[in-house]
C-alpha cells in the first residue's frame, strides 16, 4: 500500500480526477473531502461491507412463500406508502452553508466532478 | 403492453421473458456489485408487498424488496445532487424507494436494509442503491415488528 504524508489543506490525485484534501485533522479523527465522478461511489469501508453483505444475504434469500407471510400478518393495505414519499432531496439552505463536505451530513460524503 | 422477446433462465424463477423497454439501468450497479447494470422488476405476491429486482446481466442475483414505508411509516430516503443527477430525476414523484429484504430460515425473524436504499426513477428507468451515512436506518430492521404493528392498527 502506498502510504503518503500530508498536512492540513493539501491534496491527493488519484487518476486525473479523484481529488482527497485534508480537511481537518483532530486528535483521533481525520477530515477528508473527496471529489470524485458521479460514476465513483465514495462510501465508508464498514458502511459499504455492511451494505454489500446485505446484498448478497438478501440475493441468497429464499423466497417467502405467501402461506408462511400470511401468518405474520401482512400490513393492512400494500398501498401503505402510496401517496407518502420515502425520498428525500438535499436540504438546500444546509448544503450551501458547508458546501455539501460535511461527513455529518446524513449521507455518503460524495461530489460529483462539474 | 411491450412484447417480451427477451429470455432469461434464472435459478428462481426458472425462465422469465420481458422486453427491452422493461429493464432498469443501475449506472454504478449496487454497492459492491458494480457490475451489475441491468435488472428486471418482479412481483412476487398477489398483494403487492413483495417485489423482486432480478439482475439481468448475473441471473442467479435477485434481491427481494420492499417498500421501506411498510417498515417504518417515518421513513426518508436522503438523496444528495450527484445522486438526483445520477438517476436523471427531474421531479421527486417518480422515485420509487425500496429496501432489500432478508428472509432468515425464521421467517418471523426476516429484515430489511433501510440503510441503503434502492432508489428508481420510474420514468427513466434508471436505479442507484443510497447509502444513507450517520442514518437512524438500520441495514437489519425487522419487518415483522411492521406487520404485526399494522395489524394492531388496522384493529385499534
Amino acid at each position: 500500500m502506498l502510504v503518503l504524508t500530508r498536512k492540513l489543506n493539501e491534496r491527493i490525485m488519484i487518476g486525473d480526477d479523484i481529488e482527497i484534501v485534508v480537511v481537518n485533522v483532530g486528535e483521533e479523527k481525520v477530515q477528508l473531502g473527496i471529489s470524485a465522478p458521479r460514476s465513483i461511489p465514495v462510501h465508508r469501508r464498514e458502511v459499504y461491507d455492511e451494505i454489500l453483505r446485505e446484498n448478497l444475504a438478501a440475493s441468497r434469500s429464499r423466497l417467502p412463500s405467501i402461506d408462511s407471510l400470511c401468518g405474520l400478518g401482512l400490513p393492512p393495505s400494500p398501498e401503505a406508502g402510496r401517496g407518502r414519499r420515502a425520498i428525500e432531496g438535499p436540504s438546500r439552505g444546509a448544503r450551501a452553508a458547508h458546501d455539501g463536505r460535511d461527513p455529518g451530513e446524513g449521507r455518503e460524503k460524495r461530489r460529483g466532478a462539474r | 403492453m411491450r412484447k417480451k422477446t427477451e429470455r432469461l433462465k434464472t435459478p428462481r424463477f426458472g425462465e422469465i421473458a420481458f422486453a427491452p423497454g422493461d429493464l432498469y439501468t443501475f449506472p454504478n450497479g449496487l454497492v459492491g456489485l458494480g457490475a451489475l447494470h441491468r435488472f428486471v422488476l418482479l412481483d412476487l405476491d398477489e398483494a403487492g408487498i413483495f417485489h423482486c429486482l432480478q439482475s439481468v446481466d448475473d441471473p442467479a442475483f435477485a434481491l427481494i424488496v420492499i417498500d421501506p414505508l411498510i417498515v417504518r411509516p417515518d421513513y426518508r430516503a436522503k438523496v444528495d445532487d450527484a445522486t438526483i443527477a445520477t438517476l436523471e430525476l427531474t421531479d421527486l414523484a417518480d422515485a420509487v424507494v425500496l429496501a432489500a429484504v432478508v428472509v432468515p430460515e425464521d421467517v418471523t425473524k426476516m429484515t430489511a436494509n433501510l440503510r441503503g436504499p434502492i432508489v428508481i426513477n420510474m420514468k427513466a428507468r434508471i436505479g442507484v442503491q443510497v447509502v444513507l451515512s450517520n442514518s437512524e436506518f438500520d441495514v437489519r430492521a425487522p419487518i415483522t415488528d411492521a406487520f404485526s404493528r399494522s395489524e394492531e392498527e388496522l384493529h385499534a
